[in-house]
């Protein structure tokens, strides 16, 4: 299969507005548990597993407040992903003092699929940083993750992409 | 106030970026690999060892300067010097160059004194104090008039430098081997500026194979040191001779020609074995070394005080020779002469050649054959110098036993292609005749050695520890992409071997997977090697024959393998080049090819 082009990734397979969980192990877990009966997920079970050694590795922590909990899994057909808010903020990073994470992006790919993974991640983080129509549209869709965007950025929504 | 979450692309990021891009993409499409990494050394081997040509040259003339007081060649000073002059000068020479080389035997060097021996038997590395003392030495016999060549000393040093260049990139010896051998090549191109005879000198007399593995870097070697020894020196063949063209010599003369390569066939044995003899019987007077030499100096001045063109190499007097107006009485004294000079100078122990003093016996022998066919039939041989060339290249053919070199060797010296056709048939019957002798050709000694057999019979039971490289480039599974990224930008490699905290090899990371990002700030701290490592890579055991590797690279597009350890640890212990393992199967092939030694003549 070939990479997304820009716009799917824009488009998670699952959007979590209001994450219960309180540890990154539950935050993970309670994502993962919202793509049962994906098309492209083989095994959940292994994709947490998978998730939790990558995690265990090295911490995921992307920037301040925002998490990237991902791995390469043979437990996924395709690149699967979900965009997931915490109103009260996950430690993701071992550092007591480090902010929390309120914005939680799960990610798995395929081990084969090195290139479209790196273009993924890449493509997410430029996401972030530089606002685009469909992001805007993306923010109208969801109001929480706006706020979410709007708090982490500094930034008032939905001028998100002129603030940086 | 506003938090920037990201950072900024710096404002040279894209052109950086695209600068790494290009970088990579050159490097795929020209493939760079291990093979042209060879090329690029053996080049600058090359260049080293002109340089070393050329530094040595200088030196021998001024100590020849400072030894007789004059800027001529050798036998010029030998003519224009009283008689007592003659022996002093060269006795002086060689007592002081045989206590230089006395110093060898109280600095004994595990590594291998002689190139040749690095080459054919050892593992590459050459004793830079050996080679050291033999040249220092060499420059005091041949400065003072010693009947013997610079090119010996010459190859050495060359060789030499090349063994110091490649230890200090870790390199394997199979490897190291081949650079040697390339500095050898180098030594000879240089020396008589002649590229390919440079590269078959190597292949035919020491490799024993024209394998493209080792005969191109040899070939890239030869021509770089005869670029800067031109560039040096000037361009001019070594023995510049008019001739006419071949149809003019005429197709009659051929039966000469090949009646002049039956005799140098037949004078090769002889030459070889007067050689020897001599050495033998200068070793048996027991004379302490710097005394032997210092006599050997004295006994080449007296043939020098009668014939000041026995002394020295003998480079000016073969130029004369073929220029012509020579008489057959002087030049057969001159070749006897010669070939006492010769046998005295080698016997003694001085350390140098016998390569140009066989081309100054072999010039002789022709001319005095063309001379003599004059005087039986007065419309025969009407150029004697085309006889010199021919008989140089057949007495060489013969006493190397490697006639291809000797014909491109003769042809190069003089650049005139009109010869080449008398000079084939001369060079291989020349070379058939010597063998009927059971000839053991000069190099023979060196090349049959079993002094130092401990690596060639390891290469022969063929293991992958031989030829691994230790410590090749690597990451951990948490170093960040920002590192990967560093050490593909560094390395010229394409994959990047990943370990766990344990140093167990876990897979290795693809620069083809990567380049695309190479420039991807967004990634610097987001993606570790974790991400990106390929589990599946192929690995090999260091206890794996030849034949196992060979089978494990015909399934990996990759230039290198990693070795990991036996055990269920599967440690990371080095990595071995395809280039290397070609390399190693070339040596065992030819090693297998050889014919068993021969009884010496």
């Amino acid at each position: 299969m070939e990479a997304r082009d820009e716009p799917a990734y824009l488009s998670p397979d699952v959007f979590v507005p209001a994450l219960q969980a309180t540890d990154k192990w539950e935050a993970i877990h309670e994502i993962l548990g919202h793509f049962h009966g994906h098309p492209h997920v083989k095994n959940l079970e292994n994709w947490e597993a998978d998730v939790a050694q990558r995690e265990k590795l090295c911490p995921t922590v992307l920037r301040p407040g925002i998490a990237l909990p991902h791995a390469r899994t043979r437990a996924v057909s395709q690149l699967a992903w979900a965009l997931a808010v915490s109103p009260s903020g996950i430690p993701f990073d071992p550092d007591p003092s480090a902010p929390r994470a309120r914005l939680i992006i799960l990610v798995g790919t395929p081990p084969s699929r090195v290139k479209p993974y790196l273009e993924f991640v890449s493509n997410l983080t430029r996401w972030f940083r530089s606002g685009t129509p469909a992001l805007d549209q993306k923010l109208e869709q969801n109001p929480e993750l706006a706020t979410v965007l709007s708090e982490l950025r500094g930034a008032e929504h939905p001028a998100l992409s002129q603030a940086i | 106030m506003k938090t920037r979450l990201f950072k900024e692309q710096g404002p040279g990021a894209g052109l950086i970026g695209r600068l790494l891009r290009l970088r990579f993409w050159i490097a795929e499409a020209l493939h760079l690999g291990e093979q042209q990494t060879i090329l690029v050394v053996a080049a600058l081997i090359g260049l080293l060892g002109a340089l070393a040509a050329h530094a040595f040259r200088v030196a021998s003339e001024f100590i020849h300067w400072a030894l007789t007081g004059q800027h001529t060649g050798h036998v010029e000073s030998f003519a224009r010097l009283a008689w007592w002059q003659c022996l002093l000068v060269p006795a002086a020479g060689g007592l002081c160059a045989g206590v230089i080389l006395s110093l060898r035997s109280k600095w004994r060097s595990p590594k291998a004194g002689d190139y040749m021996e690095a080459i054919v038997l050892g593992d590459g590395r050459v004793s830079f104090r050996s080679s050291l003392i033999q040249s220092a030495s060499a420059l005091f016999s041949i400065s003072s008039g010693a009947s013997i060549g610079r090119e010996g000393p010459l190859v050495q040093l060359s060789a030499m430098l090349a063994s110091l260049f490649g230890l200090g990139k870790n390199t394997p010896a199979v490897r190291l081997r081949l650079y040697v051998a390339c500095g050898a090549a180098a030594g000879i191109a240089s020396v008589y500026n002649a590229p390919i005879a440079g590269a078959l000198f190597v292949s035919e007399i020491i490799l024993q194979s024209i394998a493209m593995e080792t005969f191109g870097p040899l070939v890239l070697a030869s021509m770089t040191a005869t670029l800067t020894s031109r560039h040096l020196t000037g361009n001019n063949p070594l023995y510049s001779v008019a001739l006419p063209q071949f149809s003019e010599i005429g197709w009659s003369e051929l039966g000469a020609y090949a009646a002049l390569g039956l005799i140098a066939g037949v004078a090769a044995p002889m030459f070889l074995r007067i050689l020897r003899l001599t050495r033998t019987g200068f070793q048996k007077t027991r004379i302490p070394l710097p005394l032997r030499l210092a006599l050997g100096g004295a006994l080449v001045g007296a043939l020098a005080i009668l014939h000041p063109e026995v002394g020295g190499n003998g480079y000016s007097v073969i130029v004369s020779i073929l220029r012509g107006n020579w008489m057959v009485q002087t030049l057969l004294f001159i070749l006897l002469f010669k070939v006492a000079a010769t046998a005295i100078s080698f016997g003694s122990g001085a350390v140098g050649g016998v390569f140009t003093p066989t081309l100054f016996v072999g010039v002789s022998l022709g001319s005095v054959f063309a001379l003599g066919l004059q005087a039986l039939w007065p419309t025969f041989a009407a150029y004697p110098a085309a006889y010199g060339l021919v008989g140089m290249g057949a007495l060489l053919s013969a006493t190397t036993q490697a006639p291809l070199m000797a014909i491109i060797l003769a042809f190069e010296l003089s650049l005139n292609y009109d010869i080449i056709l008398p000079l084939m048939a001369a060079c291989v019957l020349a070379y058939y005749t010597a063998k009927t002798f059971s000839i053991r050709g000069v190099y023979a000694s060196a090349t049959e050695s079993t002094a130092n057999l401990s690596y060639e019979r390891g290469l022969a039971s063929g293991h992958v520890a031989q030829l691994m490289k230790p410590n090749p480039p690597h990451v951990t599974l948490v170093s960040p992409f920002s590192e990967i990224v560093r050490i593909f930008v560094a390395q010229r490699f394409n994959s990047l071997y990943v370990l766990d905290s344990r140093k167990r090899f876990c897979g290795a990371v693809s620069m083809h997977d990567v380049k695309e990002f190479l420039h991807a700030p967004d990634l610097s701290e987001t993606i570790i090697a974790s991400d990106l490592v390929r589990n599946d890579f192929p690995t090999i055991r260091p206890d794996a024959s030849f034949a196992q590797a060979l089978e494990s690279f015909s399934h990996h597009t990759g230039e290198r393998l990693p070795v990991v350890s036996n055990d269920e640890h599967h440690q990371l212990l080095g990595s071995i080049s395809k280039a290397d393992l070609m390399l190693a199967l070339v040596n065992i092939r030819q090693r297998r090819s050889d014919p068993p030694p021969q009884p010496a003549a």
